[in-house]
């Protein structure tokens, strides 16, 4: 499910205009779509070209961007990952630990939730011009109540390489959902939903419809099924909190 | 041919619209428990003004004001007149528009912090400017933002703070037993008030300290 109370239309009144490197770094991605064919045409964030999206959400349209999404364990996690285990917690953790690592187009993030508890744990960071992987700026906690998050732990920490501020956010599944859309201006990017056991977390999406005077963004989300359907949509406003 | 009598069409059309002005009133009523509409009648979005005098005495005054007053998830308005004017909102939902700060937006205000991350200066907030500011509890306890750092729990003093992965709080005084009064914004159900706390001992702070006080 969306986290509770986050879904509806309180976000159409309180939506922040968009910030010029927000605009810009839209406009750099439009070009990019613009200027190729039938080919991924745009990168992600570590500088990989985008696949094609799934066949079963070419309606989407051409500028639809497929982001990636690996599992690991915490034997296999990576130094940067572990970097993201001492950052945000000093639990001993099992060998076999999940772990989601995300790469979109705004920036990249890992997610786990330790021994299956009461708690979700994430770092993000931006985009770099190289390509290469950046340091985690973004590191947040979520809850879990009833089985569902207490709060998207909304983030604007991080930045892209040309300085646009990232906001990033947990999104819940719902059920039998394979897909997750966020459309931000002409950036509409597609998560996969991990699927294992210990891997179904909450989904980190970005936004550039992050406002940082008012630290609040908006997520416009649609989830679909292995089909293609659309099982749910929403717009939502969320807020760094707590 | 059969037709059913005018009067009980009306009847059943008038059923129909009494049921449908009792949803829309329960609508309305339970709306109106949990919207006060604090925020939009109160709370303004004015420019704050930077100081160069940056007091701890000062920043207790500041947080003063907001004792007694009300809890807001995202929260960073209040009116100092002791009363929570929006109790009983739905917690965690950072649309209700109720009265205060929540924990981290309580201290942002408090320690005349910059929306820019990178500005360590010390900007006077008003108490009815709507702002929460850029760090959640568990930003503040990694002392992100140009004007914060961790720092040893046993060097704290007046107006630093101790911060976990979901909240924190500031100290107003020192126990002589270890524990400390802790000004904070605790919840819904708490408002913003002093407590004495173990923050101190509990393992899951971390001492965060605001620089560039001048006194």
């Amino acid at each position: 499910m969306f986290p509770r109370v986050r879904l509806g239309g309180t976000g159409q009144r309180g939506l922040p205009l968009p910030s010029v490197a927000a605009v810009a770094a839209t406009a750099v991605l439009l070009l990019a779509s613009a200027c190729g064919d039938s080919k991924p045409r745009a990168r992600l964030s570590d500088g990989s070209p985008a696949e094609a999206v799934p066949s079963a959400l070419k309606h989407l349209g051409a500028a639809a961007l497929l982001t990636t999404v690996r599992t690991v364990r915490f034997l296999s996690l990576d130094p940067r990952g572990r970097a993201c285990v001492t950052l945000t917690t000093g639990l001993a953790l099992a060998p076999d630990q999940p772990f989601v690592e995300r790469v979109d187009h705004l920036g990249s993030s890992v997610t786990f939730r330790p021994h299956g508890g009461p708690f979700v744990i994430g770092c993000t960071s931006g985009s770099t011009r190289s390509g290469s992987k950046k340091a985690w700026c973004g590191h947040v906690v979520g809850e879990i109540r009833g089985d569902h998050l207490a709060d998207p732990r909304f983030d604007i920490a991080c930045r892209t390489a040309g300085g646009a501020a990232v906001g990033s956010a947990w999104i819940e599944p719902v059920h039998n959902a394979r897909w997750i859309v966020v459309r931000d201006h002409a950036l509409t990017q597609v998560y996969p939903v991990a699927t294992g056991a210990g891997v179904a977390l909450p989904v980190r999406v970005t936004t550039l419809s992050a406002d940082i005077p008012t630290a609040t963004g908006v997520f416009r989300v649609e989830q679909y099924d292995k089909a293609g359907t659309r099982v749910a949509e929403g717009t939502f406003r969320t807020a760094v909190a707590g | 041919m059969t037709t059913h009598p005018r009067p009980w069409r009306h009847v059943r059309r008038l059923a129909g619209t009494i049921a449908a002005a009792a949803a829309l009133l329960v609508g309305v009523q339970s709306a109106r428990a949990f919207h006060t509409q604090f925020v939009a009648l109160n709370c303004n979005t004015n420019n704050p003004q930077r100081t160069s005098t940056f007091t701890r005495s000062g920043s207790t005054a500041v947080a003063l004001h907001a004792r007694y007053e009300g809890y807001q998830w995202a929260g960073g308005c209040w009116k100092d007149n002791n009363i929570d004017d929006s109790p009983g909102d739905p917690t965690e939902n950072p649309n209700t528009g109720g009265e205060g700060g929540d924990c981290s937006g309580f201290t942002f205000k408090v320690w005349r912090e910059s929306t820019n991350e990178n500005d360590a200066g010390a900007y006077q907030w008003n108490m009815l400017r709507n702002i929460h500011g850029l760090y959640t509890a568990d930003r503040f306890r990694h002392g992100d933002g140009a004007p914060n750092v961790t720092y040893a729990k046993s060097g704290l003093i007046g107006m630093d703070a101790l911060a976990s992965y979901h909240h924190i709080g500031l100290i107003y005084a020192t126990n002589a037993d270890g524990t400390d009064q802790i000004i904070e914004a605790k919840g819904e159900a708490y408002g913003t008030n002093i407590w004495t706390r173990t923050y101190r001992g509990d393992t899951n702070y971390s001492g965060v300290r605001r620089l560039g006080w001048t006194g």
